[in-house]
């Protein structure tokens, strides 16, 4: 157990309270968040979190707590994360963008006892609401840091995943996973400035940050500046710019237009397979120092491509140190290069479950391995190239969103009575899931009235457009042929999807 | 696909991007019938509304835009005539 003013114990030394208590002691200069409005070095930053940390206690928050943020400022943000994890407290993002009934929803199932937000209506029922200007996020603490026990292998960030069954899975990870997982970061942050154009918000970004400040580098944030990544860039200059595909046609695009990216900057996409004609795009027009990252929410980083691997389609790099990464043949065995087969994964700081869901849980965790449903294979000197999904997940944005969550939603409203979910094939987005439905007799809503309703229920998960249709095509068993009434509908799906599994009915 | 289709298109767009104003029946009805322009100075495009807009209109109209090249446009308007130029070319 930590003391106030003491020393570090052997097992909290390691977890990111732990680090970035070392860091302001070996590196206290150096800035470890940086926007365009000014610079927190890690010596303030500890005295920063220090000081939410005891206004958080003084609201009531226990290391028994689970506390949800809706906090939309990147630094406000972070510094609540930090705060929470030298309490102990558990946290989940009750994300700003998500509907109201999808955050009520996430909170009763984790227990939200406190939440954390910037506007009235970041209220949740039941839970205390603690406005995050009460917290004085940035006032100066002459005080000394009080140096609050940490719980190493307390359940602390909670993580949402992919939703399988109609809603999403929960993953929960403790402070030592997360010094574990920061171990592999995709890229190495040590003496580097990170810049992450997704919000904080985001899950795997947020994820990223904590591992560049775990390992003593600078986060660079957006914090609401209306710049583009380019022009961040121009102003920031971080040596790693970290993109999802859809930043990443965006840069190009701006490339196209203001010229290559400065000389320092290295660009890191991830989230969902890259194209090759986008890398061949990014190389062209914005930096040569492309890196493509492969990984999971589950498992962390697993693997980087280096700028001289994107001659070979679809390479993800050399599995990360410390982790392992297994391609299995149809038998089960290893596959030989170059043969296509199931990917498995075990990394340092892995999940071994989902949090209330026994039925993910056996089919992802297995034998000690993640399974996420990936067809990979190896080239011949050991480089991994990940070709898609072995299900029917849709990634748009690097956001997994499963048909049967938006077949279920649909299916919920009264005057629907089926619903079919699948992606639209888009060099911008990866996939844009659509639906169709069938109405039920004397129905009148409107394509429109069922993407509110999704919207309302699913958030950014929801379909983007419905069709109404008279009749879906089915087999003989009643099942519906989504590839078939994907035809029919004129939607371009993507090849790997072009089989899509019949929904059973 | 009219005109006043593809202004459909990118109300969803806006929604689907919480811009604000835009459920404001007035502002929407305006808008729809072509009478109003909705300039983008006027409302709080952020990065995650320009990226719902674009994938709203790839979606409903099947023309692949960049949150960047929207900039190229000072008006939900001048953006729904460039989309009906785009579709009949």
């Amino acid at each position: 157990m930590n003391t106030e003013g003491g020393h570090l114990d052997a097992a909290a030394a390691d977890t990111l309270s732990g680090r970035l208590r070392r860091h302001a002691e070996r590196q206290g200069d150096v800035i470890a968040l940086e926007d365009v409005a000014g610079r927190i070095a890690y010596r303030d930053l500890v005295r920063l979190v220090a000081g939410v940390a005891r206004r958080l206690r003084e609201a009531g928050v226990t290391p028994e707590a689970c506390v949800g943020l809706t906090v939309r400022d990147e630094i406000d943000h972070l510094l609540t994360v930090l705060a929470l994890l030298e309490l102990g407290a558990r946290q989940v993002v009750l994300a700003s963008h998500a509907p109201a009934t999808a955050r009520l929803d996430l909170a009763s199932r984790v227990g939200v006892t406190h939440v954390v937000g910037d506007i009235d209506s970041d209220r949740i029922a039941g839970a205390s609401f603690i406005d995050v200007g009460a917290l004085s996020v940035r006032a100066s603490d002459d005080r000394p840091p009080a140096w609050s026990p940490t719980r190493p292998d307390a359940g602390a960030l909670l993580l949402t995943g992919s939703g399988t069954t109609g809603r999403v899975k929960l993953l929960c990870f403790t402070q030592r996973d997360l010094a574990a997982q920061a171990s592999h970061p995709p890229v190495d942050p040590r003496g580097g400035r990170l810049l992450q154009m997704a919000s904080a918000e985001h899950n795997n970004a947020k994820r990223m940050r904590l591992y560049a400040l775990h390992a003593g580098g600078t986060c660079v944030l957006r914090s609401g500046a209306s710049l583009t990544a380019h022009g961040l860039c121009a102003a920031l200059r971080p040596t790693w710019l970290e993109l999802a595909t859809v930043h990443a046609v965006a840069l190009v695009a701006a490339c196209r237009v203001e010229g290559r990216l400065p000389e320092s900057t290295n660009v890191r996409v991830g989230g969902s397979r890259v194209p090759e004609s986008l890398r061949r795009a990014i190389v062209e027009h914005a930096t040569p120092r492309l890196h493509v990252s492969y990984g999971a929410t589950e498992v962390g980083a697993v693997g980087v491509a280096a700028p001289s691997m994107h001659d070979t389609p679809d390479c993800v790099g050399r599995p990360m140190p410390g982790v392992e990464v297994e391609v299995r043949d149809e038998h089960g065995r290893p596959a030989a290069p170059g043969e296509p087969g199931d990917v498995r994964i075990r990394a340092p700081g892995m999940a071994r479950t989902y949090v209330g869901d026994p039925e993910a849980t056996a089919r992802h965790f297995r034998d000690g391995w993640f399974v996420p449903g990936d067809v990979g294979s190896w080239t011949a000197d050991g480089r991994l190239c990940i070709h898609g999904r072995r299900d029917d997940m849709m990634i748009m944005n690097g956001m997994n969103i499963h048909p049967f969550e938006v077949k279920r939603a649909l299916e919920a409203h009264p005057q629907v009575a089926a619903a079919a979910a699948f992606p639209l094939a888009s060099d911008v987005h990866g996939e844009i899931p659509v639906a169709a439905v069938e109405l039920g007799p004397g129905a009148t809503a409107t394509a429109a009235a069922l993407v509110a309703w999704a919207r309302e229920r699913l958030g950014a998960r929801a379909p983007r457009r419905v069709f109404v249709v008279d009749a879906f095509p089915r087999n003989a068993a009643g099942k519906v042929l989504r590839n078939a009434l994907a035809q029919a509908l004129g939607v371009h799906v993507p090849p790997r999807a072009a089989g899509l599994p019949e929904d059973a009915r | 696909m009219n005109e006043r289709e593809i202004r459909e298109v990118v109300v969803q767009g806006l929604e689907a991007g919480a811009v604000p104003g835009i459920n404001r029946i007035e502002v929407r009805a305006a808008f729809l019938a072509g009478t109003s322009e909705l300039p983008f100075a006027e409302f709080a495009l952020d990065s995650l509304a320009q990226v719902e807009l674009c994938i709203a209109i790839e979606a409903g109209l099947r023309i692949a835009l960049s949150p960047a090249d929207l900039r190229a446009y000072t008006s939900a308007g001048e953006l729904v005539r460039a989309l009906a130029a785009m579709r009949d070319a």
